[in-house]
């Protein structure tokens, strides 16, 4: 039950789901292991915030690119693609009128997409898309939730499992039912997107077999490049060049006819995959985050259309040692453990909901993640829902992992 | 000791020259200052490490001591006598008179240290009870072991306790402790809910070492149905968090579902 691969056998397609016990990882490069070790032994051993880093001189001449700009040549992540490539990877299930499955999981990294995609792809087979019960639901354990939704025997998409649950004595009841209905065949045909943290927390919270899963294969640099070259190319800007800030090294291959004194391929997406896990939506943020342009640039303009623009323009992509990105102290990850991890496995949480969910030592929560966000490790979005930042999630699920915490398996 | 033996020990010392004295003088510094070093640094070290990588690096500090004070001593020897079998008996000879005259539980105490350094019945990061003392192996001394309790007393147990006390290691150089929260309730109650709460309540807890097994047991007592709840925190030295934790949240689990607790009829105490 994996998408189609695509006709050359050697290009994987961009967007590609497999078995989670497919799941591969992009390699990690030397480079970044011993870079990565010696600063969390240094981290260790300090006591005090590390100083900010120092811009380099180039730094002063460029500025973060226009949000217009940016919305055209890295737009926000889109659903699509990947509902595609699900529709194909769920093509042989589809076809059965009487699967051995009755349902179908869809496991993603924090930060992923699977709840865009589920819901872009229940859309496109025309199948209904279920939310999530509200917490009060959940802890006074109605089955009233279940049974609004499954007396409809079309087919159904519950796209956030990880709502449907909170780590408190009462809040497992619901889901456990629902997984007992739903693996017996009780619910009909549907599909459940989780989140991977939320995954590996129900895997051993719930006692019945859970059936196979599907997640989105990794992105390594090779796929993050034909990405975020796909991206540029949709936008109205023609002939866009990047090139590593520092020493001109071209980020993306540079068009053909592109002819300048150095052509060396920059290392930054090697590194990019490596410190994203693969996850694109962390690398989507950090590609944003890393590209600059030079101010006033006359070609910048993105209401240019594509004709007028004759000569290549050039976006500058800050070095991956430059990237500003979380670097917290091991004592500060220490403290806050607790609440970095309720946030994880809950795939982001109401403030008010995690202070229940926290030992009764712990002081208020708005306390604690207003320093966590200090620190840009978590971030409050538009739902009022707090979540590990993108940029900060490897830092902290290293930590995790390092200090015995339950963790997802990607 | 014969008056042979206590002759041909003299003549060992008296051969001794002055470089080899400056150089025995210098052996001790350094061996002292080796074990000061691994004393006081490597603990330091660990404390910034967490889970194995921490006890590991702990439970090095004795067995590094120990080499040091091997190797010092075989230097020395080197210098004092030449390794013939005659003079090593010599010598061995007068160091028994020696331990003969000195204080037999100081000996006692230093030789069950060394035995300590082999047979490893605590480490540093252990917790471990010795004749009612509870607490976490802070440091392994050449005399004593050092152990931090609960209430932040430092004890220093000195290692001839493991002769003939026993020595109760609740980790045994794991990072995994098991921690018990007890439960007393009314007999009157639905035992299969409570079960699954109790296990519930322990699943939820953050402090909760997920990859190791939550269970609970009952116990039916004269006076109330007993419930030990079992499991292990994510770190040690969480233990009485991890408790606290499973008592406050299994109390007002178990009162949600209308579970009444056990409570004991007050008796006057007989006058006279």
């Amino acid at each position: 039950m994996t998408s189609t691969p695509p006709a050359d056998p050697d290009i994987p397609s961009l967007w590609q789901y497999v078995a989670s016990a497919d799941y591969r990882p992009p390699a990690v490069t030397m480079e970044h292991t011993v870079r990565t070790g010696l600063s969390a032994f240094w981290q260790r051993l300090r006591t005090e915030t590390p100083a900010p880093e120092t811009p380099l001189k180039t730094e002063a001449e460029l500025q973060s690119i226009p949000d217009a700009l940016l919305e055209q040549i890295a737009p926000p992540l889109d659903g699509g693609p990947a509902a595609l490539a699900l529709n194909e990877a769920l093509a042989a299930w589809l076809d059965k009128a009487h699967p051995d499955q009755p349902v179908v999981f869809v496991i993603d990294s924090p930060h992923g997409i699977h709840t865009a995609v589920l819901q872009a792809w229940a859309g496109m087979r025309e199948w209904r898309v279920l939310h999530p019960p509200t917490a009060n639901q959940i802890l006074e354990r109605e089955t009233d939730w279940i049974a609004s939704w499954s007396a409809d025997s079309a087919p159904w998409v519950l796209p956030d499992l990880e709502r449907c649950y909170l780590r408190h004595a009462h809040g497992l009841a619901l889901v456990r039912r629902l997984l007992d209905q739903a693996c017996s065949g009780a619910l009909g045909r549907g599909v459940i997107g989780c989140d991977s943290w939320a995954w590996a927390f129900l895997r051993r919270a719930w006692s019945g077999a859970m059936p196979p899963a599907l997640t989105l294969q990794s992105f390594d640099w090779r796929r993050l490049a034909r990405w975020f070259q796909s991206l540029a190319d949709g936008s109205s800007m023609d002939h866009l060049v990047f090139r590593q800030a520092d020493n001109g090294d071209y980020v993306l291959p540079p068009p053909e006819n592109t002819q300048n004194e150095s052509s060396d391929i920059s290392d930054f997406l090697r590194q990019l995959a490596a410190y994203s896990t693969g996850i694109p939506g962390i690398a989507h943020m950090a590609w944003r985050a890393s590209l600059r342009t030079i101010p006033d640039e006359p070609s910048a303009d993105p209401k240019t259309p594509k004709e007028s623009t004759e000569q290549p323009m050039t976006l500058w992509v800050t070095p991956w040692r430059r990237l500003k990105r979380p670097m917290p102290t091991t004592g500060l990850l220490r403290e806050h453990a607790f609440v970095l991890h309720t946030l994880l496995l809950h795939n982001g949480l109401l403030a008010e909901w995690l202070s229940q969910l926290l030992p009764l030592s712990y002081p208020p929560g708005l306390t604690m993640l207003s320093c966590l966000e200090t620190a840009g490790l978590v971030e409050q979005q538009h739902d009022g829902f707090w979540r590990v930042s993108p940029l900060g999630y490897p830092v902290v699920r290293s930590f995790l992992k390092s200090e015995g915490y339950l963790t997802d398996d990607f | 000791m014969s008056s042979d033996q206590a002759g041909n020990f003299a003549a060992l010392l008296n051969s001794l020259t002055e470089t080899a004295m400056v150089q025995i003088v210098l052996i001790v510094a350094g061996a002292w200052l080796g074990i000061i070093l691994t004393q006081h640094f490597l603990p330091i070290m660990a404390g910034k490490l967490s889970g194995r990588n921490r006890l590991h690096l702990l439970a090095s500090v004795p067995l590094l001591r120990l080499c040091v004070i091997a190797t010092a001593i075989l230097l020395i020897l080197q210098r004092v006598i030449e390794p013939t079998l005659e003079n090593l008996i010599g010598l061995l000879g007068a160091l028994g008179l020696a331990v003969g005259f000195a204080s037999k539980d100081y000996v006692s105490s230093l030789i069950a240290g060394i035995v300590a350094s082999y047979e490893i019945p605590y480490r540093p990061g252990d917790w471990i009870e010795v004749d009612g003392t509870y607490g976490e192996v802070r440091a392994i001394r050449l005399r004593t072991v050092e152990i931090v309790t609960p209430d932040d007393t430092v004890a220093y147990i000195p290692h001839l306790q493991i002769w003939n006390q026993a020595v109760l290691n609740a980790n045994d150089g794991s990072q995994y402790l098991l921690c018990v929260a007890d439960f007393y309730l009314h007999p009157c109650h639905n035992a299969v809910s409570v079960l699954q709460v109790l296990r519930d309540v322990a699943l939820t807890s953050p402090f909760l070492q997920i990859e190791r097994p939550i269970n609970v047991i009952v116990l039916e007592k004269p006076f109330a149905t007993h419930y030990r709840l079992k499991a292990y925190p994510i770190d040690p030295r969480q233990q009485f968090h991890f408790m606290t934790d499973l008592t406050v949240r299994g109390k007002a689990a178990l009162l949600e579902i209308g579970v009444e607790f056990a409570a004991i009829p007050a008796v006057a105490n007989p006058v006279g």
